[in-house]
C-alpha cells in the first residue's frame, strides 16, 4: 500500500473544518431534522475515512487504529450535533461510535489496493459536498 | 478469564437494566422526537455490548450465538422502543438487530483476525478478549452517562 494515502486524512479534516465553519452561521435557520442529518453523515464520514485509511497504514495496529477511529467519530457526530441541540449529539455520537467499530475491519478486509480508499474518499467528499448544498438551500 | 468475561456481563446487563428502569419510569413526560432520538441511542449500544461480551463468553458455537445475539437486539430494541408509540418500535426493531449482528461481527474477527486478512498470529487471544471487554465496559459507561444527562437537557 503506498504511503501518500496519509494525506487523505488532513483532506478529510479540512473538509470537516471547512463545513463546521460554513454551518456555524447558519445554524440558527437549519431545522432539527436536517440537523439530526448531517450530524449522523459527518460523524459517520469522518470515522469510516480515519478507520480506512489508518488500518492500511498501520496494519499491525488493530487496538490503537480502532480507538482512535471510534474517537474521532465520536467527537466530530457530538460537535457537528452540538450545532442544534441535545438529541442531535446523541444520534450523531451513536453513529460515530457504531461507524469507527466497524470501519477497521472493512478496510483490514479490503487492503489491495488504493483503488478502494479512492472511491471511500470520494464518498465523503460527495457527502460533505451534498450537506453543504442542503444547509445553503435551507 | 471465564469468570472475568461473566463479572463483565452482570456489570453490563445491570446497568443496562438501570437505564432501563430510569427511562420507564419517566415515560409519559418523552415526546415522539425524543423517544425516537432514545430509542435509537440505547438499543444499538446495549445490544452491541451484550452481543459482543456473550459471543466472547462462547466462541465455539458461532452459528447458535449469532443467531441468539440477533433476537436478543430485536427484543431489547422491542424493549426500549414499545415505552412511546410505533414510530420508535420500528426504530428499536431494526437499530436492535443490526446492533446484534455487529456485536457478533467484532468478537468474530477480535477472536480470529485472519478472518479480516490480517497475519493470524498478530495478537494473543486473551489480551484481545481483555481489551474487548475492557472496551465494551467504556462505551457501557459513557453512553448510559449520556443517556441518563439527555433528561435534564
Amino acid at each position: 500500500m503506498p504511503q501518500w494515502i496519509v494525506w487523505f486524512l488532513a483532506a478529510n479534516l479540512a473538509l470537516a473544518c471547512t463545513a463546521y465553519f460554513f454551518l456555524y452561521p447558519r445554524r440558527k435557520r437549519i431545522g432539527f431534522h436536517l440537523g439530526m442529518n448531517i450530524a449522523m453523515t459527518a460523524g459517520g464520514g469522518l470515522a469510516l475515512g480515519t478507520g480506512v485509511i489508518l488500518i492500511n497504514v498501520l496494519p499491525l495496529h488493530y487496538k490503537e487504529v480502532t480507538i482512535a477511529a471510534a474517537l474521532t467519530g465520536i467527537i466530530a457526530g457530538a460537535l457537528f450535533g452540538a450545532l442544534f441541540d441535545y438529541q442531535t449529539i446523541l444520534s450523531g455520537y451513536i453513529n460515530g461510535l457504531m461507524m469507527g467499530l466497524m470501519a477497521p475491519m472493512v478496510g483490514a478486509a479490503a487492503s489491495e489496493g488504493p483503488l478502494f480508499i479512492i472511491f471511500i474518499e470520494l464518498f465523503i467528499t460527495s457527502c460533505f459536498i451534498l450537506l453543504l448544498a442542503s444547509a445553503n438551500r435551507s | 478469564m471465564f469468570t472475568f468475561l461473566v463479572f463483565v456481563l452482570i456489570t453490563n446487563a445491570a446497568a443496562a437494566a438501570w437505564i432501563y428502569f430510569s427511562l420507564g419510569t419517566k415515560r409519559y413526560l418523552f415526546n415522539e422526537r425524543f423517544a425516537f432520538s432514545i430509542t435509537l441511542a440505547a438499543s444499538t449500544y446495549i445490544s452491541l455490548v451484550t452481543g459482543l461480551n456473550l459471543f466472547l463468553l462462547f466462541p465455539n458455537e458461532f452459528l447458535f450465538i449469532s443467531t441468539f445475539n440477533l433476537f436478543l437486539g430485536i427484543g431489547i430494541g422491542i424493549l426500549f422502543g414499545s415505552m412511546v408509540n410505533m414510530q420508535s418500535l420500528i426504530a428499536g426493531f431494526y437499530n436492535g438487530g443490526i446492533g446484534g449482528v455487529m456485536g457478533s461481527m467484532i468478537g468474530a474477527v477480535a477472536l480470529d483476525p485472519s478472518l479480516c486478512g490480517l497475519p493470524a498470529s498478530l495478537w494473543t487471544e486473551q489480551s484481545m478478549v481483555l481489551f474487548m471487554s475492557l472496551l465494551s465496559l467504556v462505551v457501557q459507561g459513557l453512553s448510559s452517562i449520556i443517556l441518563l444527562f439527555s433528561m435534564k437537557a
